[in-house]
């Protein structure tokens, strides 16, 4: 049976890469160690597959055909995208795909009553992976890579309560119908609170941000979930705090326990609360 | 604001996600923008908003804030690679909001 050796969440937006001078020295070295100590823990874990989960920002599926998952089952994926590439100012990245792995990801979770879209091209990745590959230093990595982009801006959008249930699902779907004694790291990127293209795109919300590191550094999961609704994320920041859905089907897929945050950092001219965060899987998991 | 709002059907959202994923597209913008806007189904409405710059007529339309912000920034660009470039700060003034810190 395959498990998860590692499960961790960090922000995308794209100034971390694009514009990190625009932030103070301090805020940046912290964002930067809690990500590089993010990217050493993924790394020492030795994983033989790394499920990435992010959302898509309105880029590889159109406003009226957008699936809630999308997983990807090629054998290579690279980025970012050209029209971002000037933006992030990252080199290119590339990692290889795990098609064996993603297609039985997809087929253990479709058993499980959870539909994902397939996607056999390349996704195009703008922050969404580039800013976290590269803040973790693991874009030269080659681990074998999985990415799984989610729906959170085009209602209706799941529940949090979905998506945690989501993640056990996976969590099953690892232990049982994965390559025996395959290493599965985890990662969710997105969030803490923005509000990407609204009247709120120079806000952020740090009362919430705060809130919610401390909700999830204490409390047990189904008080998380329950208190940690897509709700308060969209009042928290519309558009933008939501993709801290994905980090809750990552915490879905790992032990009841509460996450570790690695750094928060809310630079105002990055216009987004920025947050690294980790979940211990050791030994003594029930997954 | 809601993510109810946009309308996933408005000929504009297409126009910015196909503008966003071809280069060769966003070249043929950038020689002749009407060229562009003749090959999508806009309404007068939405092509005034287009031609205007006006991002806030085209929210009112329906279009995905997102793709709004990131159609100021295709317009405008961004000087220095921030998004307090002169494409957020339009894009804010016509929200009505005041100046970034």
């Amino acid at each position: 049976m395959g498990r998860v050796v590692f499960a961790g969440a960090m922000s995308h937006a794209p100034a971390a890469t694009g514009w990190p001078e625009r932030a103070s020295e301090e805020e940046r070295s912290r964002f930067y160690t809690g990500a590089e100590a993010l990217g050493q823990e993924l790394l020492a874990a030795k994983p033989d597959v790394l499920l990435v989960f992010a959302n898509d920002h309105v880029l590889n599926y159109d406003l009226d055909n957008m699936p809630d998952l999308a997983i990807g089952i090629g054998d290579r994926h690279a980025g970012p995208g050209d029209w971002f590439q000037a933006w992030l100012k990252v080199p290119p990245w590339t990692l290889p795909g795990d098609p064996e792995t993603a297609r039985a990801v997809h087929r253990g979770l479709a058993r499980r009553g959870v539909r994902m879209a397939v996607q056999r091209d390349d996704f195009i990745y703008d922050e969404n992976l580039t800013v976290p590959f590269a803040l973790m230093h693991i874009a030269d990595s080659e681990i074998p890579t999985v990415p799984v982009l989610m729906n959170v801006s085009v209602p209706p959008v799941m529940s949090s309560e979905r998506v945690y249930d989501i993640g056990m699902k996976l969590r099953d779907t690892i232990a049982t119908e994965l390559h025996p004694d395959l290493r599965v790291a985890l990662l969710a990127t997105g969030g803490l609170s923005h509000e990407p293209g609204g009247p709120g795109y120079l806000t952020i919300n740090r009362e919430f941000d705060e809130w919610a590191l401390r909700l999830l550094s204490t409390a047990d999961h189904a008080t998380c979930v329950r208190e940690l609704t897509f709700e308060r994320m969209e009042a928290a920041g519309t558009g933008g705090t939501g993709e801290m859905l994905a980090w809750l089907l990552v915490m879905g897929a790992g032990p009841d326990r509460p996450c570790e945050v690695l750094a928060y950092e809310a630079p105002p001219a990055w216009r987004c609360g920025m947050g690294v965060v980790r979940w211990p899987v050791g030994a003594s998991s029930d997954a | 604001m809601s993510l109810e709002h946009f309308d996933a059907l408005l000929a504009t959202n297409q126009l910015i996600m196909d503008l966003k994923r071809s280069g060769e597209l966003r070249d043929a913008w950038t020689a002749d923008q009407e060229v562009v806007l003749s090959r999508y189904p806009l309404t007068g409405s939405e092509l005034a908003a287009i031609r205007a710059r006006n991002f806030k007529a085209l929210y009112d339309l329906g279009v995905h804030q997102f793709l709004l912000a990131q159609f100021a920034r295709l317009v405008y660009g961004t000087a220095d690679g921030s998004n307090s470039g002169r494409a957020v700060e339009i894009l804010m003034e016509q929200y009505g909001v005041g100046p970034s810190s």
